[in-house]
Formats: C-alpha cells, sequence, structure tokens
C-alpha cells in the first residue's frame, strides 16, 4: 500500500491550476499567491460540481480533471507586478516542525476529529458512491445528525481526492487539515512583511504562532473537519483587509469569503463578514466600488450562498438547533462555561487575548480585520445564547475548536499592531484627523495596488467601524425577537418542540410537535414533526400514541423517495413489496383507509 | 584642516530615543516569552499526543464513540458489515438494532456502508424489510445472514 497521498497531491496540483488565475491578479508575494490559489481552486472545485449537479452529470475523474483545467485556462492572464518574497528562517523551519508533528498524529489518527466519522466522512462517501451532492439522502428525516445544512465543500474535496487516489483511504483523507495548516503557516509571512516587522521579530511570530496553532490542532484533534480552512481565510485575507480598497483587495476577500462560505455554515457568516466590511471601507471612502469591484467581492461568495441556501430551503435541510433567538437562562448557563473553556489547556491561555482585539480598533489598517473578528466573534456568543440544545454541551464541546477560526488572525493583527510600522498602521494619521493614506504610500506603495499619494481621503471617524456593528447586531436581534412574537410559526414550535426534548420535557415536546406537524406548509415537514413526535411518545413510554404518530408521519411520507432503478424482481427478492403495491398503500393511508394486517 | 560637519538636528530629544529603545526593547522580551511559552505548551501537548498514541488500544474500547477507524472493534465492524450487504442492491433501507446505549455504533454502521440508507429502527413502519442486528436481534426478525453479534435479518 502506497503511503503516498496521490490523490491529494494531484488535487493540490489541479486546485493551485484552476485558482492560479485569480493569484496572479493580486499583487502579492509567491507564498501568498499560491496560498490565494489553492483557495481559488477549492471555489472554482466546488462551483464546477454545483455546475455538474444542476445538469444532472454524474462526478469522474475525467471530468474533474478536464473541468479544473479549463477553468486554469480560461482564467490565466500575465501576473501583476509582485513584491519580493520575504525571505524563509528559523521561525519557517520551526512553522513546518509544527506542521509535519500535526500532519504525523492527524494521519496516526490521534489528532483525528470525531466529526470526520459521525458526519463529514459519512456524507463525503455517499458522495463519492452516488457521484454527487445527494441531498435526497440528506433530507432524510433521520439523517438530521449529519447536520445536512452545512455547506458541502469539505466532502466534495475529501470525494474529489479519492476520485483521484482511486479509492477511500482515511490516511489520504485526514492529510488536508494539515495541509491547510501549512498554508495558514505560509499566509502569516505576508501580513507582518507588509507591516514592516523586522525580519527577527517576524519569524519569532510565525514561530510562536506555529508552535500555539499546531499545538492546539493536535490535542484538540482538528484532522478531518473543515476548522483550519476557516482559520486559513481569515489569514489569508488579511493582506487584502490591510491595503487601501482596490479591485484586487476585492478579489482576494471575495475568493476567501467564498472558501469560508463554501466550508462550514459558521463561514457563512464569516464569508458575509469580510465581503460587508470591505464593502464598507469602500463607502466609508464615500465612493460606491465600481462594476468590476462588486463583481470580483461578490460574484463568487454570492454564488456559493445562493445555491446552498436554496438548497436548504428546497430540500428543508435547515438543522433546528441552528436556529433560536437568545435567551438570558442560556447566557447565565453558558458564561461560567464559557470562562473556563476560553481558559482550555489546548490553547494555554492564548483565547484571552481576544480581549485585546477592541483595541485593534484604534488603528487604521487594522480596523477592518478587528471588525471581522469582532463580528465573527459576537456572532458565535449569538448562537450560544440562541441554539435550543443544552448549552453547557454546546459550549465545551466547541469553543475550542471554534476558537481555530478566529484566533490565529486575532493574534496575528494583534502582533501588528505591536511590532508594525506606526506610520503603515496609521496611528499617527489618526492624531491629525486625515484619512492618513499619504503617510503608509511612501513605505509600501507596490502592497497598496496603486500609486494614490496625491489621493486624499475624507476623515474616517476612528470608531466608524463600531458603531455600525453594533447598530447591526441590535438590528439584528431586534428583528429576531419581532419574528419570535409574531406567532407560533412551524419552525417556532419544531424548535420549541425539539428544546422540550432535549429538557427531557416529553408531554410537552410531543404535544407541541404534533401542532407543528399541523401547522407544516410541505408534507415533508409535518413527516418530520410526527416523526421527532412519536419520539417524544416513545420517550414518555406511551407505545399506542407512538405508533399513531409514526403511521401520520408514514402517510406523510411515504413514497416520498423512490429509487426507480431498482427493478420489482429485486424488491420481491429482498421480500419488499412491488412499487405499485407500495403507492396503493400510501394511497390507502393518506385516505386514512388503510388496514394493517 | 576642515571643520567637522555640525551635528544633524534630530526631531527626537536623547530622552525620546531612549524611551522608545527601551518600549522596543520590552516588546522584544515579550516576544521572547510568549515564543518559550508556545515551545513549552507545544512540547508538553506533543508529549500527551505520544502518550496517546502509545497507550494499548487492545479490545477494551467498549464505547464506540471512543473508537479510531484504526481500532480492532470498527474494523472487525467493517468486515461484518461488508459480509452482510454482499449482493444487497445500493440504497436498500437497513434498519439497524443495536444495544440502546451505543447509538454512535449507529454512525459507525452509516460510515461503514455509505451507499446504503442506514436507518434508527424508529422509522416509518411501511418502509424497510430489511434489518441489521449488532448484538441485537429485531423483533420477529428473520435471519438471513450472519450471526447474533452481526446479523442480517428479514422484517415482518
Amino acid at each position: 500500500m502506497s503511503a503516498l497521498p496521490i490523490g491529494l497531491l494531484l488535487l493540490l496540483l489541479l486546485l493551485v491550476a484552476a485558482g492560479a488565475g485569480v493569484a496572479v491578479r493580486v499583487p502579492a508575494s509567491a507564498p501568498q499567491r499560491l496560498l490565494l490559489a489553492v483557495l481559488g481552486g477549492a471555489v472554482a472545485l466546488h462551483l464546477l460540481l454545483t455546475f455538474y449537479d444542476l445538469v444532472g452529470i454524474r462526478w469522474s475523474v475525467p471530468l474533474l480533471v478536464f473541468g479544473l483545467l479549463a477553468i486554469a485556462a480560461l482564467g490565466w492572464r500575465r501576473p501583476a507586478p509582485a513584491p519580493p518574497t520575504p525571505r524563509l528562517g528559523w521561525g519557517d523551519a520551526v512553522a513546518l516542525a509544527g506542521f509535519s508533528v500535526f500532519a504525523w498524529y492527524g494521519v496516526a489518527m490521534v489528532s483525528l476529529q470525531s466529526d470526520f466519522i459521525w458526519h463529514w466522512g459519512i456524507k463525503a462517501q455517499r458522495f463519492l458512491a452516488v457521484r454527487h451532492v445527494d441531498y435526497a439522502f440528506l433530507a432524510r428525516p433521520w439523517n438530521w445528525i449529519y447536520v445536512p445544512d452545512y455547506p458541502n465543500l469539505y466532502p466534495e474535496l475529501a470525494a474529489s481526492v479519492a476520485m483521484l487516489a482511486g479509492r477511500w483511504r482515511e490516511v489520504e483523507q485526514l492529510t488536508w487539515s494539515p495541509v491547510c495548516l501549512l498554508l495558514l503557516f505560509i499566509g502569516l509571512r505576508e501580513p507582518l512583511a507588509m507591516a514592516g516587522v523586522s525580519t527577527q521579530r517576524r519569524h519569532a511570530v510565525v514561530a510562536t504562532m506555529a508552535l500555539l496553532c499546531s499545538a492546539a490542532a493536535i490535542v484538540v484533534g482538528l484532522a478531518g473537519g473543515p476548522e483550519c480552512q476557516l482559520g486559513l481565510t481569515l489569514v489569508a485575507a488579511l493582506p487584502a483587509l490591510l491595503r487601501d480598497p482596490d479591485p484586487e483587495s476585492d478579489l482576494q476577500v471575495g475568493v476567501c469569503a467564498a472558501f469560508a462560505a463554501a466550508s462550514k455554515l459558521e463561514g457563512v457568516a464569516l464569508g458575509g463578514f469580510l465581503v460587508l466590511v470591505q464593502l464598507g471601507r469602500h463607502l466609508l471612502r464615500r465612493r460606491w466600488p465600481g462594476l468590476p469591484s462588486l463583481v470580483a467581492l461578490c460574484l463568487l461568495p454570492g454564488a456559493v450562498v445562493l445555491h446552498w441556501r436554496l438548497q436548504v430551503i428546497r430540500h428543508h435541510l435547515e438543522a433546528v438547533f441552528h436556529r433560536g433567538t437568545p435567551t438570558w437562562e442560556h447566557v447565565q448557563r453558558g458564561l461560567p462555561v464559557l470562562v473556563g473553556a476560553t481558559s482550555t489547556p489546548s490553547w494555554h491561555y492564548a483565547p484571552w487575548l481576544l480581549l485585546l482585539v477592541p483595541l485593534l480598533l484604534r488603528w487604521r489598517r487594522l480596523r477592518p480585520i478587528a471588525t471581522v473578528l469582532l463580528l465573527q466573534v459576537a456572532m458565535y456568543m449569538w448562537s450560544y445564547a440562541a441554539q435550543p440544545v443544552d448549552t453547557v454541551v454546546l459550549i465545551s464541546s466547541s469553543w475550542a475548536r471554534l476558537l481555530f477560526h478566529v484566533l490565529p488572525a486575532a493574534l496575528l493583527a494583534l502582533a501588528i499592531a505591536a511590532l508594525g510600522d506606526r506610520a503603515y498602521l496609521g496611528e499617527a494619521a489618526l492624531a491629525l484627523g486625515d484619512g492618513g493614506e499619504r503617510s503608509s504610500q511612501g513605505l509600501f506603495p507596490l502592497y497598496n495596488g496603486r500609486d494614490n499619494s496625491e489621493r486624499r481621503y475624507p476623515v474616517m471617524h476612528r470608531d466608524s467601524f463600531l458603531p455600525v456593528a453594533l447598530f447591526a447586531g441590535v438590528l439584528t436581534f431586534t428583528a429576531a425577537v419581532a419574528a419570535q412574537t409574531l406567532g407560533p410559526s412551524y419552525e417556532t414550535l419544531f424548535v420549541q418542540g425539539s428544546a422540550a426534548y432535549g429538557a427531557e420535557d416529553w408531554s410537552s415536546c410531543a404535544a407541541t410537535l404534533v401542532k407543528a406537524a399541523e401547522m407544516a406548509p410541505t408534507e415533508r415537514q409535518a413527516a418530520r414533526a410526527y416523526f421527532t413526535a412519536a419520539a417524544c411518545a416513545t420517550a414518555k413510554g406511551e407505545k399506542d400514541a407512538a405508533f399513531a404518530l409514526l403511521e401520520k408521519a408514514a402517510a406523510k411520507w411515504i413514497l416520498w423517495e423512490v429509487d426507480p432503478s431498482i427493478s420489482d424482481e429485486e424488491r420481491v427478492r429482498w421480500d419488499v413489496p412491488p412499487l405499485s403495491v407500495a403507492r396503493k398503500r400510501a394511497e390507502q393511508l393518506n385516505a386514512g383507509t388503510f388496514q394493517p394486517h | 584642516m576642515s571643520t567637522p560637519p555640525p551635528p544633524m538636528p534630530s526631531d527626537r530629544t536623547p530622552n525620546e530615543a531612549r524611551s522608545r529603545r527601551r518600549r522596543s526593547g520590552a516588546r522584544d522580551l515579550l516576544l521572547v516569552a510568549a515564543l518559550a511559552w508556545a515551545a513549552y505548551g507545544f512540547l508538553q501537548d506533543v508529549a500527551i499526543a505520544h502518550h496517546r498514541a502509545r497507550q494499548p488500544r487492545g479490545h477494551n474500547i467498549r464505547r464506540p464513540f471512543l473508537w479510531r477507524p484504526t481500532d480492532v472493534q470498527p474494523r472487525r465492524l467493517k468486515r461484518c458489515l461488508r459480509r452482510l450487504v454482499r449482493d444487497v442492491p445500493e440504497d436498500t433501507r437497513l434498519v439497524l438494532y443495536a444495544p440502546s446505549d451505543e447509538d454512535f455504533r449507529y454512525r459507525w454502521a452509516a460510515y461503514f456502508l455509505p451507499a446504503y440508507d442506514v436507518v434508527p429502527p424508529l422509522v416509518p413502519p411501511s418502509g424497510p424489510r430489511l434489518a441489521v442486528g449488532l448484538r441485537e436481534v429485531p423483533p420477529d426478525g428473520t435471519r438471513l445472514r450472519g450471526n447474533r453479534a452481526c446479523g442480517l435479518y428479514r422484517l415482518p
């Protein structure tokens, strides 16, 4: 058995080729372009497989290779001028060592993320088996445990690796997360160089962060999940957020936002914040971004999110535990656990440094990343306070992992604030009441895309981002509360019923879910509610009621999905009634005339 | 003999320069301390991982929640499931019966049988007719293949 991850290596080559068209447009050093090429290639892969699904073509190796190479050929153009690559040094050697150790324990399955078995791996293998994203499989009510409303880039990547390798191998699959971590380490160098951090200090920062992140990845167990992808996103977007907004930085942010949105549910929010902040940067300069900027910034994340959302709505994939309104009870229960989880030994107290992130708003260049970080952390807090599940279990089982999304970028931004060039960061310019654009152009003209040394932007108040963020938060909160008070909808009742299930309040659980089933706008939703109500009745010990509810669920559900490729002979062979008999039975059930034998 | 040029006027007083150097030194010290702390943490965590990797993982890991794909139990489960579903059409619905305190075994089964529709016993009764029993016999099920620990059953 070959130990070499051939499938993964092939896929990486294809991703770099497909994403090169995006990477060469950005004025970045060669390693940063490599990183962007992988991200752009992954987004291209996601959209390519989505396209194949939409036109009904099953995935195959030739189609995958041909599609990605076609994207590479179409997207290629002459590279924009690039700044010099920061020289390699001891910090990079430490980063490489950190990556190697994580890769070693990842492949040895010591640092395995259990979700790889519980849902990511199941979905990936299912998609590999049927050669498309199997929404019918995800929509089955008992498959809610596979979190069907997550975006599917990770399973698609895993299925692609297996297709290229010719088979499914855990060893190969578990190497993707360490590769993302390595790309994250590569991405640390560029922002530090941009901010004028001296060479030795840069190596020290890279080494410190590499050791911290590798240690957390090893102990928390991040091999086999998309957490490293989200951590990588923010680090990859940081150079664009440090630069003045221009079409190239818009493109970079757009690619990163699309990559995040395709990776995980939290990434959808992260991608949204990145796009909003970048748009806000344009607007705060009192200029509406031009069409090229808007396309570069919004097209990829828009396509990813739109398709994902439409599929979630179409197949009713939304998991009830991903919705809810914050409650004071959750806050009270969750706060002590959150404090404990922030002191987790896995991160060696580094998460407490997140408290310093608001201070980054002081520096003009760091305000965009600080705003994104604050919004993302606020979203996690909102989610903890709102999700209708046991808050204690939720926080203690997820916070150490979620920290990986924000902490690398937060630590990097803090390091830049502490060690970066003051003139570049824009602190002095604030004191003058000027936009401060001029102060940095002389130092790093290439990084800022174009020579705009004579351009003076209007004054941007130092706290502009904070009130906007707070206002958005208050508005969202109000909207959510208003939506809850308008009257119980199917969704509200379903969430309440599920919460009662979590609290083991069986009577209330069954009654609420039956109400939800009656309010359900579609038969699928009604079936789901009846099915869950039957679970409540079973737990309560009411067997007859449970069977009655199951029958109602069956009446709504029966023959919802039929595989026409299975012939009646095969059905008879496995003692399954022929399709015509099953259909007749469904009609009887729906008409209430069915008599069990 | 020419006189030496007058010193260039500096925009910083000696006190300011000294204070700046001191701040810079403090930053370097902080950075070194952070690096040392991270290195210490990393070594500690690698030691934990090394211990986990070396820990003998024999036959005593009962809870499927704690299994790793390389452990004996999941490999045995994989072998048994693959044998059971030999020549069963793909996408067939299989009801999985396992002891109630082992619900993660259900996910392991789904992981090993991705082409099939593995469902818990609580499904609408009109659908499935085949069941897999893992140390649990489905009520009124007729065994078609395997044994009590791992068998394929036909449901009435």
